[in-house]
C-alpha cells in the first residue's frame, strides 16, 4: 500500500504541487502569452495529472533499489522512466488543451501550449526524478527505523536470555541441598562445614558478579564450574566423579557468562543424581583454527521415567540455543547427543579473546 | 516401647543429620539407613519399621514409589529440599514432611504427629504420586514388589493388566508381575489415549492390539501382537472403537 494514499498525507502531497502550478502559470502566461486565468486553469490541471503520474515513482523505488555495485544501471532506470513519464505529461497537455479549446473560446490555446512542450518535458523529467529521490529517501528512513527496531528487539532478547540464565543459576534445589549438607557437617566436622560455607559463598559471589559482563574468559567460567562441582561433591560424595580435558589455548577464549553452567547442572541432575552408583562428568575444551569447542559429557543410564515430576531437560538446552543465536547468529551451535552410555552436549563458537 | 525408625535418603550427609538429631529423641531407635528405595524395600521387609523418614528425590525409585512398595502399615515422614509438586501432595493428604534444612524443633513436631499415627492406616504412595503429578499427567512407570525384589516397569512396556481378586497382574514382555492394587486405580493413573479398559478385568495397551475378532454368538476378543487374547465387553468394544477410529 502506498503510504502517501492515506487521507491527510495525500492532501499534503497535492499541496506540495501548488508551487509547481504557480510556476507553470507564470510559464504559460509569459512564454505562451496566454491570459493569466487560462494559464492558471491549464497549469492546475497539468499539476494534478503529473502529481498522479509521480505517485508511480514510489513503486518504482521499490522495484529498482539503488545498488552501489551497479551505479550506472541504478541511474539509468529512473532516467528512462522520468523521460517516459514526462512524455506522457506532454501528451496529456495536448489533450487538456484540446479539451479546453473545444469547450471555450480560448484562441489558439492548443498552438500556444504546443510551443512550450520542450520546456514542459524537461521540467517533467526533473520533477519525476525529484519524486523518485523523495521516494528513495522515504525508503531509507523506513529501513533505518526498521533496523533500529530490530536492534532493540535483539537486545531485549539477549537481556532476557541472560536473565533466564541467571535465574536458572541460583537453582533452589542446589541451594537448599547445600544448606542441608552444611547443617549436617556442623555436627560432624566443623572445619568442613566452614569450608563448605566459604565454597558456597564464593560460588554465589562469582556467579552474581559475572552477570554484568557480556563475555568472560573460559578460565573464569571453569573456575565457577569447579566450585559448583566441589559443592555437589560434598553432597554426592563418591557418586560424583569429575575430570577435565582443557587445552591451555582455550582458557582465554571469550564465552558468555554461565553458558556452560546449566549444562553441568544437567549433567549432575541426570548423570549423577539419578543414578544409584553415580556417574562421571567430563569437561572438554579445545581450540581449532577459528573455533572454540567446549563439551560437557556425562554418563547416563536409560531413564525409565519418574512419577514425581514431569521431565523438563530440553528446556535448559533450548535456552542455551536461544542465547547463542542472539549473541552469535549462525556462527555458534549447540549439539547434544547420546552416544551409548554417554550424553554429550557440545558448543562450538567463534574464537575471540576477551576484550577488556 | 521404642519407635523403630528407618532413614532413607540417597545423600550420606542428609542421613547423617537425621541420625544425629534423632539421637536426642529417647523413644526413637534408628534401625537402619538406606541409600535408595530398593534398599529401603528390602530392609523394611526384613525389619518391619514403625516409622520411615523418606527422601522424595532418589534415583530410580522415588519416595512415593518406595512408599508404594513399603506398604501402608508404617508411618512416614517425607523429607525434601524443594519440590512444589510433592509439597502440594503432602498438603492434600495431610502427610508430614520436613523441608531441608530443618531444625530439631521442626523434626520433633513431625515426630509428635507421627507418634499419634503409629499403627494406623497411612496414606498410599500411589495416591500421593497422583496428587503430585496433577491432572492430565500420567504414570510413566509402574513399580511392584515380589518379596524383596523390586520391578520397575515403564508403562510403554506393559502389554496388558489383568485383575485377579485382590491383585492385579502386570503383563509385560511375556512376564507377569503381581501387585496389590485395584485395576481401577491403576487405570486412572494411565494415559487414557494409550490404555483402554476393554473388560471389567482387563486394561490393554492400545499399541498391542492387533485386531478384534468375534467370539461366539455375541461377544468379542481382542487379539494382541503378543498372541494373547483378551475378552472384550460391549462397553469395552465401544471404547476401543472410539480410540481406534474404526
Amino acid at each position: 500500500m502506498l503510504p502517501l494514499l492515506s487521507g491527510r498525507r495525500l492532501i499534503f502531497y497535492f499541496a506540495a504541487w501548488l508551487p509547481v502550478s504557480g510556476l507553470l502559470t507564470m510559464f504559460y502566461q509569459q512564454a505562451g502569452q496566454m491570459p493569466w486565468w487560462a494559464a492558471g486553469v491549464l497549469a492546475i490541471l497539468l499539476s494534478i495529472v503529473f502529481a498522479m503520474i509521480c505517485l508511480s515513482a514510489w513503486y518504482l523505488c521499490r522495484w529498482m533499489p539503488v545498488s552501489e555495485q551497479h551505479i550506472v544501471r541504478s541511474l539509468a532506470g529512473p532516467g528512462v522512466t522520468a523521460a517516459v513519464a514526462a512524455a506522457i505529461w506532454v501528451l496529456a497537455s495536448r489533450a487538456i488543451a484540446a479539451m479546453l479549446a473545444s469547450t471555450t473560446a480560448w484562441e489558439l490555446l492548443e498552438e500556444k501550449t504546443a510551443r512550450g512542450e520542450t520546456w514542459l518535458w524537461a521540467s517533467g523529467v526533473l520533477l519525476y526524478l525529484l519524486s523518485m529521490s523523495m521516494g528513495y529517501l522515504m525508503l531509507e528512513v523506513e529501513a533505518a527505523r526498521a533496523s533500529r527496531l530490530r536492534e532493540a528487539e535483539a537486545l531485549t532478547m539477549a537481556r532476557e536470555a541472560e536473565l533466564r540464565a541467571l535465574r536458572q543459576q541460583v537453582n533452589p534445589h542446589f541451594l537448599f541441598n547445600s544448606l542441608n549438607s552444611i547443617s549436617a557437617l556442623v555436627g560432624m566436622d566443623k572445619a568442613k562445614a566452614r569450608e563448605m560455607c566459604a565454597l558456597l559463598a564464593d560460588f554465589l559471589r562469582l556467579s552474581l558478579g559475572v552477570g554484568d559482563r557480556r563475555f568472560i574468559p573460559l578460565r573464569e567460567e571453569l573456575g565457577l564450574i569447579r566450585r559448583y562441582l566441589a559443592i555437589e561433591q560434598v553432597r554426592f560424595g563418591e557418586r560424583l566423579r569429575f575430570e577435565e580435558q582443557v587445552a591451555d589455548a582455550a582458557l582465554s577464549v571469550a564465552v558468555p557468562p554461565l553458558l556452560l553452567q546449566p549444562l553441568v547442572e544437567n549433567a549432575v541432575k541426570h548423570g549423577v543424581a539419578q543414578s544409584i552408583h553415580g556417574g562421571l562428568i567430563r569437561l572438554e575444551a579445545e581450540t581449532t583454527e577459528g573455533e572454540l569447542t567446549v563439551a560437557v559429557v556425562n554418563t547416563f543410564e536409560q531413564d525409565e521415567g519418574s512419577s514425581v515430576r514431569p521431565k523438563g531437560a530440553g528446556v535448559g538446552l533450548a535456552n542455551i540455543e536461544k542465547r547463542l543465536a542472539t549473541l552469535y547468529g549462525d556462527t555458534a551451535r549447540l549439539h547434544a547427543r547420546t552416544d551409548g552410555e554417554m550424553f554429550r552436549a557440545e558448543i562450538r563458537l567463534l574464537r575471540e579473546a576477551v576484550k577488556s | 516401647m521404642k519407635i523403630r525408625t528407618l532413614i532413607v535418603d540417597d545423600e550420606m550427609l542428609a542421613r547423617a543429620v537425621l541420625k544425629e538429631m534423632l539421637a536426642s529423641q529417647r523413644d526413637v531407635e534408628v534401625i537402619g539407613e538406606c541409600a535408595n528405595g530398593f534398599e529401603a524395600v528390602k530392609q523394611a521387609a526384613e525389619t518391619k519399621p514403625d516409622l520411615v523418614l523418606l527422601d522424595v528425590q532418589m534415583p530410580k525409585l522415588d519416595g512415593f514409589e518406595t512408599l508404594e512398595l513399603l506398604g501402608a502399615d508404617c508411618a512416614v515422614i517425607f523429607v525434601t529440599a524443594f519440590d512444589s509438586y510433592a509439597m502440594r501432595a503432602f498438603e492434600v493428604h495431610a502427610v508430614d514432611y520436613l523441608l531441608k534444612p530443618f531444625t530439631e524443633d521442626r523434626l520433633a513436631k513431625a515426630l509428635d504427629r507421627a507418634r499419634q499415627r503409629l499403627g494406623q492406616q497411612g496414606v498410599r504412595g500411589e495416591d500421593l504420586a497422583a496428587a503430585a503429578r496433577g491432572p492430565l499427567k500420567f504414570l510413566e512407570r509402574v513399580v511392584a514388589r515380589d518379596g524383596p525384589k523390586v520391578h520397575v516397569i515403564p508403562v510403554d512396556k506393559l502389554d496388558y493388566i489383568e485383575a485377579q481378586e485382590d491383585y492385579i497382574g502386570l503383563h509385560a514382555g511375556g512376564k507377569t508381575v503381581l501387585k496389590q492394587q485395584t485395576i481401577s486405580s491403576l487405570e486412572a493413573a494411565l494415559d487414557p489415549k494409550k490404555f483402554v479398559r476393554v473388560h471389567r478385568s482387563f486394561v490393554v495397551n492400545l499399541e498391542r492390539v492387533a485386531r478384534v475378532e468375534p467370539y461366539g454368538a455375541n461377544s468379542k476378543v481382542a487379539v494382541l501382537t503378543t498372541g494373547d487374547k483378551l475378552p472384550v465387553s460391549r462397553s469395552g468394544y465401544l471404547r476401543l472403537e472410539e480410540l481406534l477410529g474404526s
